[in-house]
């Protein structure tokens, strides 16, 4: 049977199939050629791939032409923003799909689906433990799990089983205090295009943690202020037009009076630095205002202090908003990233004092892929 | 080279068809040779010296079979291409199968060889013996121009994935062939739709599988979400390849056979193999089943045929065990219909039939995309109840809320419900469709652009065969 069943076209038809044939593969491929590709996409926050010169060996085992296949050629096609909101507007809106690149939206909040990996929560609390078995003995040490938003915002969509989480944490963690903030965050709390908390609705929590470490805050005396648009992770991975964010910050009170410091992973020394860095709003994360974004090692002392109490926080992102608010309650907050720190740098650049309070704050995106926490 | 990739559309197609339609008529087999060796080393530079080494035995062996036509060297020369080309076929694809089954029969531990399997073989090595089994038979004419020949073999349209087109098919074409800008619109309008198919619908569906599979929330309904969803994307993936095969063969002047005829509306599994793989359950038919002596022998011995074919048919699509008996399974309804069920079936209401066929079919693609058997067992087990799974979870009725539009598309696309539509606004508003057909044409490729920029590698299932 061959295929002899082609439509009897008339010649306009077949000009403007043709036609438009033409336009389409051509117009692109001469654009692709004409068009120099940016070398970072602002919008998915990550660099682009770049064209790689081929040798013998990379032709030999395909693994040049498979690089320029599934990065090169994808990372540098023209008008490439666009195409990809028309892709997710089309699944959206056409295909009818939940979710796009498994982010969905729910009262104009962008959430993404995970699913509980129980044996990373395993082993990040495995992690922990190794970290609390080297504090000194007078150390007060506990640990507070951030919900990711889609704890309030997912209604049928797949999301981490949390009451799991807690059962895995609560059984592992014996040697530590929990504190819980599920009861008083909502999805207000977060951005509604970023994976984020935002720093204006964290008083509650502020006082919440350092009520559960016996510390007093008063949370008064700040001002808000304002950067905008904030276009969130969410925004660039979902490719759809969401609406914009605004970044709001705290200053005043113990926030202005602080001394920050950060490692200069270079020296190995502290280096001084500020709690907002505002030129990072116009980056690629605009949420590195806060604390200049992904640091292994901060200090955050206060002057004003009236206590001489000392908070370690062994951390994730949502950290880098809620340590000001923190500041007032302490003399010297440290906050170790071990996504960047591994743990024996830890004990060489990190002085536990005696009776310092430790907190093990991390958001359950990190606990449910904690392979990424250098913990040996 | 996939044809859904940003290479494939904006680097080698473009550059394809300037080159094809500039240079006069006799050099065009020589830009779709260079064209087509160019498109399979892309991905496989290696093996692209043992499918010239094939082609190299099919051409000589065509030639020596003309030779000594009516003497005992023609017959020679025939055998002489068949050992070579299955034995390499056996050689880099079934190697490992045979070691691991001898390890598992005899308790030896030799070392399996790791040879990765050359893309295209099963379809290529098929294209060559229709050649030289045909000549050998007197149903085709001998080919001197090893050009052409080569030319068939490695034409890049069909050569990854199918349609096995038969030398027959071409031969004429290979000389000399009608370009048409009516055929040339036919073509793109084909290509078209069958990119769309995979890139919208197969890979979509697809993603679905892969959610199933990653999922530690499995249920009933989730079970069965999969199994149809496989369905359609196996459908989608192959029928969409072999969309722009036809397509892509049109817009150059080739004519290649349908490979697909709604498969899923079939009412026996008869039926449906007349509608899935065309080309492949044709070759088997007439180089396999009619030699053996197809059904006129006796009922045992057509039984045996029968056995022999779809465990054959099995094998050609992977070298395992759950492939052998995915042919089998089939066989043994094949038969059940031929001795059994045809006493009863005319009686039987055509809704009960179709459902009959479909589940036949649905169990049978568990058991072909299963990793071991044991695996499929499991699958089609919770199908049925068995395994303890929950009837329904959460996330089963989340994916099926969420795939619910694209499975709906896809189940009434796999009938002819869109082709009659289409042939209705051919029939009635002919002049609509001047400007209906170059619109969807542009939306789709720009969409299906889209989901390319998007998205990740998808290849296609058919390239593992």
């Amino acid at each position: 049977m061959t295929n002899n069943q082609t439509p009897k076209y008339s010649k306009a038809r077949a000009i403007a199939v043709t036609a438009v044939f033409v336009i389409v593969i051509f117009g692109l491929t001469i654009a692709n050629f004409v068009i120099t590709p940016p070398e970072i996409s602002r919008s998915e926050r990550r660099r682009l791939a770049s064209f790689k010169t081929p040798t013998w060996e990379s032709i030999l085992d395909a693994s040049w032409m498979k690089e320029f296949d599934e990065d090169y050629t994808l990372d540098s096609f023209p008008f490439r923003d666009s195409l990809r909101a028309l892709k997710a507007n089309f699944q959206f809106n056409v295909m009818g799909q939940s979710d796009n690149n498994d982010i969905y939206i729910v009262n104009g909040h962008a959430a993404k689906i995970e699913r509980l990996n129980e044996g990373s929560v395993e082993a990040a609390a495995n992690k922990f433990n190794k970290l609390i078995a080297k504090l000194p003995d007078s150390a007060n040490v506990y640990y507070s799990i951030i919900p990711d938003k889609s704890m309030y915002l997912a209604e049928n969509h797949p999301q981490i089983d949390h009451g799991r989480l807690l059962e895995i944490m609560r059984e592992k963690m014996n040697d530590a205090s929990y504190i819980d903030l599920y009861s008083i965050l909502s999805a207000d709390s977060y951005y509604t295009t970023d994976l984020h908390w935002e720093q204006s609705k964290l008083l509650p929590v502020a006082e919440t943690l350092c009520s559960g470490m016996g510390v007093e805050i008063s949370g008064e005396g700040y001002t808000v202020n304002t950067l905008e648009p904030f276009y969130g992770v969410y925004s660039g991975q979902s490719a759809l037009s969401l609406d914009a964010d605004k970044l709001h910050y705290f200053t005043g009170g113990a926030i202005d009076s602080a001394v920050v410091k950060l490692l200069d992973t270079n020296t190995l020394e502290m280096a001084d630095s500020s709690m907002y860095v505002t030129e990072k709003f116009s980056g690629i994360d605009p949420y590195d205002v806060f604390l200049s974004g992904a640091q292994p090692l901060i200090t955050i002392e206060n002057p004003n202090s009236t206590s001489d109490r000392e908070l370690i926080i062994f951390r994730d992102s949502y950290s880098s908003s809620l340590a000001p608010l923190l500041a007032e309650g302490y003399a010297k907050i440290t906050l170790i990233d071990l996504r960047y720190l591994a743990s024996p740098m830890v004990e060489q650049l990190v002085e536990f004092s005696e009776g310092c309070d430790v907190l093990f704050l991390y958001g359950t995106l990190v606990l449910n892929s904690s392979g990424v926490l250098l913990v040996m | 080279m996939l044809f859904s990739s940003v290479t494939f559309l904006y680097y080698f197609l473009p550059v394809l068809l300037i080159l094809y339609f500039l240079v006069p008529r006799r050099f065009k087999n020589v830009v779709l040779l260079v064209s087509s060796l160019f498109f399979y080393a892309w991905g496989e530079p290696i093996y692209l010296l043992l499918m010239i080494a094939e082609t190299a035995v099919g051409f000589i062996a065509g030639l020596f079979i003309e030779k000594f036509r009516g003497r005992i060297g023609s017959k020679i020369a025939m055998i002489g291409s068949v050992v070579v080309c299955i034995g390499a076929l056996a050689l880099f694809k079934y190697t490992d199968f045979f070691i691991g089954t001898l390890n598992g029969i005899t308790g030896l531990a030799l070392p399996l060889l790791k040879i990765a399997l050359p893309v295209g073989i099963s379809f290529y090595t098929f294209q060559i013996l229709s050649y030289t089994i045909d000549l050998y038979r007197g149903n085709a004419a001998v080919q001197n121009s090893i050009l052409d020949f080569a030319t068939y073999v490695t034409l890049f349209p069909q050569l990854i994935a199918g349609p096995i087109v038969r030398y027959t098919d071409v031969a004429a074409e290979l000389k000399e062939r009608q370009i048409t800008l009516e055929g040339f619109a036919a073509g793109v309008s084909r290509f078209t739709v069958g990119l769309a198919k995979k890139v919208l619908l197969a890979n979509t569906l697809g993603e679905l599988c892969s959610i199933y599979k990653a999922s530690d929330e499995k249920s009933v309904l989730f079970v069965w979400i999969y199994a149809v969803s496989y369905a359609l994307h196996i459908y989608f993936d192959f029928s969409g390849y072999s969309d722009m095969a036809i397509g892509l063969g049109r817009m150059m002047g080739f004519h290649f056979i349908e490979n697909f005829n709604y498969p899923y509306i079939s009412k026996s599994i008869t039926e449906f193999w007349r509608r899935w793989h065309i080309s492949l359950g044709s070759w088997f038919r007439d180089y396999v089943y009619i030699p053996l002596g197809g059904n006129r022998c006796s009922k045992l011995r057509h039984v045996f045929n029968i056995l022999v074919v779809w465990m054959l048919t099995g094998f050609w699509h992977g070298a395992g065990w759950n492939f052998i008996l995915w042919g089998l399974w089939f066989a043994l309804f094949l038969l059940l219909e031929k001795y059994v069920f045809f006493k009863v079936w005319d009686r039987i209401p055509t809704v009960f039939v179709h459902i009959y066929s479909l589940v036949i079919v649905l169990f049978g693609w568990v058991l072909f995309d299963a990793l071991t058997l044991g695996d499929a067992l499991g699958t089609a087990g919770a199908m049925v109840g068995i395994g303890g799974l929950a009837g329904v979870t959460g996330e089963a009725l989340y994916y099926l809320q969420s795939y619910a539009l694209p499975l709906l598309i896809g189940a009434v696309g796999a009938t002819p419900l869109p082709k009659k539509v289409w042939n209705l606004l051919e029939e009635h508003c002919k002049p609509l469709l001047t400007f209906i057909e170059p619109a969807a044409t542009a939306v789709l490729l720009v969409i299906v652009t889209g989901y390319l920029v998007d998205g990740s590698f998808n290849p296609f299932i058919y390239f593992r065969f």
